[in-house]
């Protein structure tokens, strides 16, 4: 006697949401001020707007399909065997965003917290609990994103509290490096907002699909990038461009130096409260990875394939963590998102367009 | 009854005959007096009188411990001495009265306080109730104290139990079903709900998880708990265990099923959410301002009884510069003659404290008060002044305690307590990042789990607004119009605009 394992769209909203919000957001504001300047702030906006269209063309992909997830339907538009290569594919990008997740967690946690405890530890925290989020299915992920998502109000209220401190001088002109510039920097911050498409592999469980569906999943873009343009501002008018240049996380920096009444250090309660984002994200990406398993071995359950995900990011990530080798893990990581998260969805859907492949009416 | 295609277990020789073939009785009394005596193996307490009727000899046997005396006098040997007839049916006024001629009948009733009468010549066996039902008196339950409200609690016995029930809530539709458990006991289960209110698949999933049993003995209400339970290792009670009459008729009414059990005054009700957990049926007393108040108490318990001492413990062993320097100065000079780190500090306290509760709990009431005294004071003084414990975690550990008794319920109450050990240990070990992951996972167990189809955390998770004004907070009874909806009651509705007598007043 169990409850269908189907979520609500604003559980939904919740899962997009949270996946998106995740390891990015600290280094946000430094590799958006490398690309933009001053206006990075706007180029998220921008990004925001960008995402929004493909989230749309997410949409209407996985609406021609409603009861399968790309796994599912990928075989319908290009073919047994494009679709299982699409599908290994598919699952060595979500193992390697579970990687990049873990090492860039790693890296955070040692360099702001944790700054003797061997590296192995910190990696089996965030693994053991991320694998029990994940395996407990869908129903209790929603349920769990909805609920810790309260947690970003506090986080909201610390930025927002620095904006005492605050001079505006320090981004404007607004638009001083030309409207090519910010374009251009959107790619920067169109990898911290990944996560977008996770609507792929869950919108089959979604109980109101269709505007509903579309509505929760354009809001929660909408809330990541009000929330990421809301922070990168305040470190933009926090610290002064020179600094910026020199900080990698500023946000963290900037909390640092704030003191509420009882409390000396925020970053630390930020940063607690950041765990749980980078969470969810870790646990979107491995339930990502593992239903994908799922599919390919036609297993019945999902928890084998899952932990076997946890396990082999587990691994990969112990392999390198200096900070030169994660930037450029990431960064091929970065172009290798476009195809996954943009190109591949966006091919699809063309191609079931022109071949008129629908659900149904194979 | 059972699932699969499992063979049935047979029964072994000290588990209960099972009745299914039946043994025909004798004609002589002799000789039936003879089986029954053999049936129970010479027991010493089953009796035999004999009485004759009309010049036929007759016997009654009965089990002396099970069967009422004044009943067995007034009821049967009075009234068949007196008209000397052998119409025993007509004569004996016996609330229940069977015939048969199965001896298995005769000795399966003999073991729930039936007397049985024998006459000699026939073979009907005449089964007649004469059962000792005495129970305690009805008195408060010591565990549930309420300060206004009923202070009528259950006793052992289920008949009075289910009397109680039935006079709160006078109602043909509330139907009660009695089940047999235990292959050596064959103790009595009943299940008590409202038909037409109740979903019918919980009542038939109840239903088949209790059939299921099959075990010698259920001694204890825990016994079925642990036995139908969605998930036996969870540290939650997924059951509400109660001795209060008006606590199981609130959740009856609200399309939940009791299960009484013979032999023990709590009874469990399911399903239920974890803020069931915190609720009282005291709040329902109060004015809505301090029902809510009071529940947000609870709650706030709820988080310090958890995470206060790994709080501390991660704020003094990691992060103490998260403190401002006038606290930190504070904490770190009653720290400095302590050898030992805050872990063991906090383990020492909180076992000490365990240790006091447990001896106190089983002792009579005075020398639990010296305990008390000795425990509390002495020991709390002496620990700070031998230096063995800071004066702050006595006061972290203390205040854990007070959070961890303000729960109604006292198992919950136990799980949070034990679910504290855990959470110390990865603060010591991880700091607050340790600590977070430790209620991260505490948090996704309890989005999972689920009791008997419903959600164990709801309406926080899955969240739903609406239903947040009978669970964290108490709002008037009149706003209260419709239940909650995870129960899947038939009915949503129990409350039909009770104050319109408002609007009409002004004319």
């Amino acid at each position: 006697m169990k409850t269908n394992n189907t979520i609500h769209s604003t559980q939904l909203f919740f899962i997009i949401f949270q996946t998106q919000v995740g390891v990015g957001v600290l280094s946000l504001p430094t590799s958006l001020y490398s690309g933009a300047g001053a206006d990075g702030w706007i180029t998220l906006i921008l990004t925001g707007a960008i995402i929004q269209g493909v989230i749309y063309i997410l949409y209407l992909l996985s609406n021609r399909f409603p009861s399968s997830t790309l796994y599912e339907f990928a075989p319908k538009i290009v073919g047994k065997y494009i679709a299982f290569v699409l599908s290994l594919l598919y699952i060595a990008f979500a193992i390697s965003t579970a990687v990049i997740v873990l090492e860039l967690f790693e890296t955070t946690v040692k360099t702001w917290v944790l700054f003797r405890t061997p590296m192995l530890a910190i990696l089996l925290l965030l693994t053991l609990t991320g694998t029990y989020l994940a395996v407990g299915k869908l129903k209790v992920m929603g349920r769990f994103y909805q609920i810790v998502s309260i947690l970003i109000v506090p986080l909201v209220i610390m930025a927002a509290y620095t904006l005492k401190d605050a001079d505006l001088r320090y981004i404007l002109p607004i638009g001083e490096n030309g409207f090519g510039t910010i374009l251009k920097a959107t790619q920067k911050g169109i990898v911290s907002m990944l996560g977008f498409e996770v609507i792929l592999f869950v919108y089959p469980y979604v109980q109101d699909k269709g505007k509903a569906a579309l509505k929760s999943a354009s809001l929660a873009n909408l809330a990541v990038t009000s929330l990421y343009a809301f922070l990168t501002f305040t470190t933009y008018v926090f610290f002064s461009p020179k600094q910026l240049e020199m900080i990698p996380e500023p946000i963290v920096y900037m909390l640092k130096g704030v003191s509420f009444i009882i409390v000396d250090r925020v970053d630390l309660l930020f940063l607690s409260i950041w765990i749980i984002s980078v969470m969810t994200s870790y646990a979107s990406y491995l339930y990502i990875g593992g239903i994908g398993i799922q599919y390919l071995t036609k297993r019945k359950k999902t928890t084998g394939p899952i932990i076997i995900v946890a396990i082999v990011s587990l691994i990969l990530s112990t392999f390198t963590h200096d900070r030169y080798t994660i930037e450029t893990l990431s960064s091929y990581h970065a172009n290798a998102s476009y195809f996954f998260a943009l190109g591949i969805p966006i091919l699809l859907w063309i191609i079931s367009v022109i071949t008129k492949k629908k659900e149904g009416a194979a | 009854m059972r699932r699969g295609t499992r063979k049935p277990y047979r029964n072994k020789p000290y588990q209960i005959p099972t009745s299914a073939e039946s043994y025909q009785s004798f004609f002589t009394v002799e000789e039936n007096k003879q089986y029954l005596s053999d049936a129970f193996y010479q027991t010493d307490d089953l009796k035999f009188r004999e009485v004759v009727l009309k010049d036929v000899k007759c016997i009654i046997c009965y089990l002396d411990p099970l069967t009422s005396e004044d009943k067995l006098q007034k009821t049967i040997i009075k009234p068949l001495l007196e008209r000397n007839e052998l119409n025993i049916e007509k004569i004996v006024t016996s609330k229940e009265i069977r015939i048969s001629t199965n001896l298995h009948e005769a000795v399966s009733g003999l073991t729930k306080g039936f007397a049985v009468f024998l006459v000699d010549g026939t073979q009907h066996l005449y089964i007649l109730e004469a059962f000792a039902g005495e129970s305690r008196a009805v008195t408060e339950p010591v565990n549930e104290q309420v300060v206004r409200g009923s202070h009528e609690g259950f006793v052992e016995n289920i008949m009075q139990n289910l009397q109680m029930l039935r006079r709160r809530i006078e109602n043909p539709n509330l139907v009660v079903k009695f089940f047999k458990a235990g292959k050596a006991t064959d103790t009595k289960i009943a299940i008590a709900y409202i038909q037409n209110l109740v979903n019918p698949d919980l009542v038939a999933e109840v239903e088949r998880r209790i059939n299921a049993i099959e075990a010698d003995s259920i001694q204890t209400p825990g016994y079925v708990e642990e036995f139908i339970e969605d998930e036996p290792f969870s540290p939650f009670p997924q059951m509400l265990s109660t001795e209060r009459p008006d606590r199981l008729t609130a959740h009856i009414t609200e399309g939940r099923i009791g299960v009484f059990m013979e032999g023990s005054p709590s009874t469990l009700i399911m399903p239920v959410t974890f803020f069931a957990f915190y609720q009282s049926p005291e709040d329902y007393n109060s004015r809505w301002y301090i029902g809510t108040v009071l529940r947000l108490i609870r709650i706030t318990s709820f988080i310090f009884a958890l995470a206060l001492p790994s709080v501390y413990i991660a704020t003094v062993s990691f992060h103490s510069e998260i403190l401002p320097a006038e606290l930190i100065l504070n904490i770190k000079s009653s720290l400095e003659n302590v050898p030992f780190p805050p872990l063991i500090e906090a383990l020492i306290m909180q076992i000490t404290l365990e240790l006091l509760r447990e001896a106190a709990i089983r002792l009579p009431n005075p020398i639990a008060q010296t305990i008390g005294i000795v425990g509390g004071l002495v020991i709390g003084t002496a620990i700070v002044e031998a230096n063995l414990v800071s004066n702050m975690m006595i006061i972290i550990v203390a205040l854990t305690a007070i959070s961890s008794f303000a729960v109604p319920s006292y198992e919950m109450s136990m799980s949070i307590r034990l679910l504290g050990f855990p959470l110390m240990l990865l603060s010591a070990t991880f700091g607050f990042i340790g600590l977070v992951f430790g209620l991260s996972m505490i948090l996704i167990h309890l989005c999972g789990l689920e009791t008997f189809g419903t959600p164990y955390f709801s309406p926080l998770a899955p969240f739903r607004f609406s239903e947040l004004k009978d669970s964290i907070i108490r709002v008037p009874r009149w706003l209260l119009g419709k239940r909650p909806i995870d129960v899947h009651a038939q009915e949503q509705r129990q409350e039909w605009f009770s104050r319109r007598w408002k609007r009409n007043e002004d004319e």
